[in-house]
């Protein structure tokens, strides 16, 4: 597997994190489904999601 | 049957409500007019739904004692308009009476049948019949994958009547290598895309890179388009890996929220499980299928990767080309791996443009990145 991140982008990221949670607490997981969960991904349209009805 | 009849306006944002939708498919015909190459339809024929079958079936959906709030009749082929009067038959009778919930009719095409007469009668009624038009990307993609011309297609016409709509645009091995140009194409017309890779598709690890490379070039223009939003293939919600314990969900209605009734009348899961895609034997053992446990459905190969609340799966193609509706292409695997690293490239990228401003879904959205890289490369 091709490595897309070089060594500047985990540098930065980790810092933003570090210096985002040493002011606001650490941020966990988000166990919501998001929205493109059940769309787009497959052959079909998403009706049995209603994504039709969901995203007019 | 009493109440009132309920047709939602599509393009008033406040027709969708997150009421629990069943959606009933109605395949109105095996037939279509075009042959594409990505096609996973085997047994095309003729055959078409008798109207008063598809008015028994709609009747029996409305009344069944269920808990579903609201009714989506899709209509489906082959290509629904090879039988547009049938389907305009279908869809008057359903507005000239009264329903217990309300319903959405809804229906697909590849935009090559339109009539001057049709065109009037979807125009008249597009506030309540939404119409999802399947198109493949620049005019020699689709030429390549469909054999058809755009100037067979009245573009304008769907992008004025359901300009919330979208197009899918279908990638097959062919058109892999212009994908960016494809979605760039398309939207710079005007539509949203939903851009994915044909299942059933003879896809090979030669790809890997091409499909790397093309998102790659979409990321790029993306970051110097901040106007357009970016197609799904690039806008994952990744946040949600982090999360150990995340519930394991089915991907789609399939057997559960879908009812999708043949041409004979005969109920599946979805399309995929008809004998319009799979065989007569297949189709039947396929009626016996249980969707009722998610874990069930999980291909044990995939328990403990990082990507599994976000890789899209599709039960029906698993089932027909492994006999599982769990067991999934590893190719595309492999695939949707490259996609999910090709995500975290593009999104730390924005997230650079944020430097010191970083809020708790930036703080989110990092934390993936760097989980999934480290999962998938390390």
């Amino acid at each position: 597997m091709t490595d897309v991140l070089d060594r500047l982008d985990v540098d930065f990221l980790e810092k933003e994190i570090a210096e985002f949670e040493q002011l606001a607490g650490e941020v966990p997981g988000d166990d919501e489904v998001p929205d493109a969960y059940n769309c787009s991904g497959g052959s079909c349209w998403g009706q049995c999601e209603n994504q039709v009805a969901k995203n007019p | 049957m009493d109440g009132a009849t309920v047709a939602f306006d599509f393009r008033q944002k406040e027709a969708g409500p997150d009421l629990k939708t069943r959606t009933c498919s109605l395949i109105i015909t095996h037939q279509c007019n075009l042959n594409c190459r990505y096609c996973y339809e085997s047994f095309k024929s003729k055959k078409s739904m008798p109207l008063e079958l598809a008015k028994e079936i709609v009747k029996r959906e409305f009344v069944s004692a269920d808990d579903y709030e609201r009714v989506v009749i899709d209509f489906m082929g082959g290509e629904p308009l090879t039988q547009f009067q049938l389907m305009r038959e279908i869809a008057e009778w359903i507005w000239s009476n009264p329903w217990p919930k309300p319903f959405v009719l809804f229906t697909t095409t590849n935009g090559t049948l339109l009539t001057s007469e049709s065109k009037a009668w979807f125009r008249q009624n597009a506030s309540r019949f939404s119409v999802g038009l399947s198109l493949d990307g620049t005019p020699d993609m689709q030429q390549v994958n469909r054999g058809c011309s755009f100037r067979e297609i009245d573009l304008d016409f769907f992008r004025t009547n359901w300009p919330e709509q979208g197009v899918k645009m279908t990638v097959s091995c062919e058109t892999l290598p212009s994908l960016a140009e494809g979605i760039i194409y398309l939207q710079n017309r005007g539509f949203k895309v939903s851009a994915n890779l044909g299942y059933g598709v003879p896809w090979n690890d030669s790809q890997l890179a091409v499909f790397s490379k093309q998102l790659r070039i979409l990321g790029d223009y993306y970051l110097q388009h901040p106007d357009i939003p970016p197609v799904s293939l690039l806008d994952l919600k990744i946040g949600i890996v982090l999360n150990e314990n995340h519930s394991v969900k089915k991907y789609c209605g399939t057997g559960t929220h879908m009812h999708t009734y043949d041409v004979d009348g005969t109920l599946y899961p979805c399309h995929m499980f008809t004998p319009l895609v799979i065989s007569r034997t297949q189709a039947d053992f396929a009626r016996e299928l249980d969707f009722s446990k998610d874990e069930d459905l999980v291909d044990p190969k995939c328990w403990g990767c990082c990507g599994r609340p976000l890789c899209p799966t599709c039960y029906g193609f698993n089932y027909k080309l492994n006999g599982d509706p769990a067991i999934r292409d590893p190719v595309l695997c492999r695939m949707f791996k490259v996609q999910l690293l090709e995500n975290c490239r593009f999104q730390a990228s924005l997230l650079r443009r944020k430097a010191g401003k970083f809020a708790r879904g930036d703080c989110q959205t990092a934390k993936a990145i760097l989980k999934i890289h480290q999962s998938l490369t390390g």
